[in-house]
């Protein structure tokens, strides 16, 4: 399955590799990423597979939102559905 | 998410050195315990602590710093502070770090780093240590200007205790240490915990009310909560039968009629009957760990789950509940107000699978027979006593055979299975808690580890009493070649072991060894009455197995047993 993260976040040292890494340790191949200057802080696009079947973008969702430099986090799927 | 503001302390005029703040970061948290080993990158700090309010203990390795900040952490709740230089000094720490999050214990790691214009350069002793702990901290920094060191430390206190806890580690460049500067003023935001859904509490409660079989499943969330009260209570009230994990162990009294045991892997077969049976599953700040639930598609297979945790992130993560409860354990469990109405059957067939499972103590022979003697130790020691444990064969006995009656009485490095935990955590525990009991169970594999430590024991004349469980092996990895890799033993014969005694007594604690079951009563008399540190070095038999077992990928009710 392939979805897309909306990521606004506060770019502080490391939070793009933060961010990045728990993604992929998390089970999920990164395949595009962009990231733009936003509101004092940086707006992340990533748009990632899922490799195992049994996670999930919700979950995946919670952990990112445990980062100390992320804000909010949004997703959406191929087919259209989304949450944040 | 709602945020609450810590002021910032009154602020500083004049200027002053990054490691005057750095000392008086740590008093301001009321830090008075930092674990650590001097070196280059970190001199400047060290040179600033003489004169302090803080006690440095001095360990003979990074990694045991970190561990025995661990183990402080986990007693007093607050972060445990372990200091290292940079380079090899902070990679020694990473084990130590690990093992915090793996078990969301709170901890400051503080490392020196290469003055930041050698920062890149591949300068001596510089490591990218920020960018290796990236996966295992739940925040880190590096300070880039002296003046936001108070706001810094402020910080990453705040991060580390709050939520679920975790470490956090700084990098301090060596320049930042030596410069003066006037500290920014600055507020701390602290994140509150989720609010929890009334009507999310309402189907909790109908669910519990209409359970015929359910299953109390507690986890190391109700320490880390402090919701051991809150527990009790629910499980009083309700009189649901109830299982730990290896981490809730002491979160309720192990001795309580309806608790059934560790569930998992070396769970207590009854605990695992009873979550394969049930027809509720009531997760109390517990994760769905894969040593909990062996194959996790045959975990309580029939059961409706309410999952109830701190993090909000743990819900679903791996078992997709019905009901998910996500913030104050003590506020959710005191709102969890139902009782299941017809469930004395369930209950009565709870206990009596407790009774036909019990644990047998009447092993043939006249070696000593290890879990009979750790559980002879534990009733010895009594409930305030603290018992810490390495990994592998000996650290599942504790857990089996020992009681326990609060969370902070079992020191288990659960998550990382980290040997060499024992010793640097007994450390931690005992400045934690000067007037307990502490008691390190260990291995002969796991003390090897870290027994470097003993020289910390001795310079700081901590009364830690260590029972060596010595089989001549790797146990544990010995265990599963047996069952799992057809006898085919590979590398796990420690025939050449020093002579455990003579080592303690070198470092000049007193020790000595038993091998006969004739000699238990008096060993364990022997520990509990000494006043300094001791060692007890035990032989046992070197075929002895841990038992019960769940076999790898296996459903929880498969486990293997002991012949009977």
């Amino acid at each position: 399955m392939i979805g897309r993260l909306a990521i606004q976040m506060s770019n502080i040292e490391g939070a793009l590799s933060r961010v990045l890494g728990l993604v992929e340790r998390r089970g999920f191949r990164l395949q595009a990423v962009a990231m733009s200057p936003c509101d004092e802080g940086s707006a992340l696009t990533v748009d990632v597979e899922m490799k195992d079947a049994g996670r999930s973008f919700d979950v995946l969702a919670l952990q990112l939102g445990r980062l100390r430099e992320v804000r909010t986090v949004s997703f959406s799927t191929a087919a259209g559905e989304a949450m944040s | 998410m709602k945020a609450a503001l810590q002021p910032s302390p009154r602020p500083e005029t004049q200027p002053v050195s990054g490691a005057r703040l750095v000392i008086e970061a740590l008093e301001r948290e009321g830090v008075r315990h930092v674990f650590g080993y001097p070196g280059g990158a970190i001199m400047p700090v060290y040179d600033a602590l003489p004169g302090s309010r803080l006690q440095h203990i001095l360990v003979r390795h990074e990694q045991g710093a970190a561990l025995a900040a661990d183990a402080y952490g986990r007693v007093t709740g607050e972060p445990g502070v372990c200091l290292a230089t940079s380079g090899p000094g902070a990679t020694n720490l990473v084990t130590g770090i690990a093992n915090a999050y793996l078990d969301s214990v709170p901890m400051v790691a503080i490392t020196g780093q290469v003055a930041r214009p050698l920062m890149g350069t591949d300068a001596f002793q510089e490591v990218d240590i920020f960018g290796i702990t990236l996966p295992i901290v739940k925040h880190s920094y590096v300070v880039r200007a002296t003046e936001d060191i108070p706001a810094i430390f402020a910080e990453a206190f705040m991060v580390a205790r709050s939520g679920r806890p975790g470490p956090v580690l700084i990098d301090l460049p060596k320049d930042i240490t030596v410069q003066h500067a006037v500290p920014r003023a600055f507020s701390v935001t602290e994140p509150c915990m989720p609010t929890v859904d009334p009507a999310d509490m309402e189907s909790a409660n109908a669910l519990i009310a209409a359970a015929r079989a359910p299953i109390l499943y507690f986890g190391g969330g109700i320490a880390i909560a402090r919701a051991e009260q809150a527990l009790r209570a629910f499980e009083a009230r309700t009189g649901i039968p109830s299982v730990a994990t290896l981490k809730g162990l002491g979160a309720l009294p192990t001795d309580r009629p309806l608790f059934l045991g560790m569930l998992g892997m070396h769970g207590m077969r009854a605990a695992n009957i009873a979550i394969d049976n049930c027809d509720l599953l009531i997760c109390v700040g517990a994760r769905f760990d894969d040593r909990a639930t062996g194959k996790l598609d045959t975990f309580a297979p029939r059961a409706k789950v309410i999952h109830i945790d701190g993090d909000p992130a743990e819900i679903g993560k791996l078992r997709r509940p019905e009901i998910g409860l996500a913030g104050d354990l003590r506020e959710i469990l005191d709102g969890l107000t139902a009782v299941p109405a017809e469930a004395q059957p369930w209950r009565d067939q709870c206990t009596a699978q407790k009774r036909l499972w019990a644990m047998s103590y009447d092993a043939p022979g006249n070696g000593i027979y290890a879990p009979a003697m750790l559980k002879r130790l534990s009733e010895a020691a009594g409930d305030s006593a603290i018992f810490t444990c390495d990994v592998g064969q000996h650290q599942m006995w504790v857990a089996q055979h020992c009681r326990f009656s609060r969370p902070q009485a079992h020191l288990t490095s659960a998550g990382l299975g980290t040997m060499g935990y024992g010793i640097p955590a007994g450390i931690g525990a005992l400045l934690a808690e000067p007037e307990a009991t502490v008691i390190t169970v260990s291995g002969d594999g796991s003390i090897m580890m870290n027994i470097q430590e003993l020289a910390t024991v001795r310079r700081y004349r901590l009364p830690l009493k260590i029972v060596l469980i010595d089989n001549s092996q790797l146990g544990m990895v010995r265990q599963w070649q047996e069952l799992f890799f057809q006898e085919n033993f590979s590398e796990i014969d420690l025939a050449d072991n020093p002579d455990f005694a003579e080592v303690a007594r070198s470092f000049g604690i007193e020790a000595f060894t038993i091998d006969r079951r004739s000699e238990v009563e008096g060993a364990i008399e022997r520990l509990l009455r000494t006043e300094g540190p001791i060692l007890c070095h035990v032989r046992i038999d070197s075929r002895e197995n841990v038992w019960p077992l769940v076999p790898p990928n296996s459903s929880n009710v498969e486990m293997l047993e002991a012949a009977r």
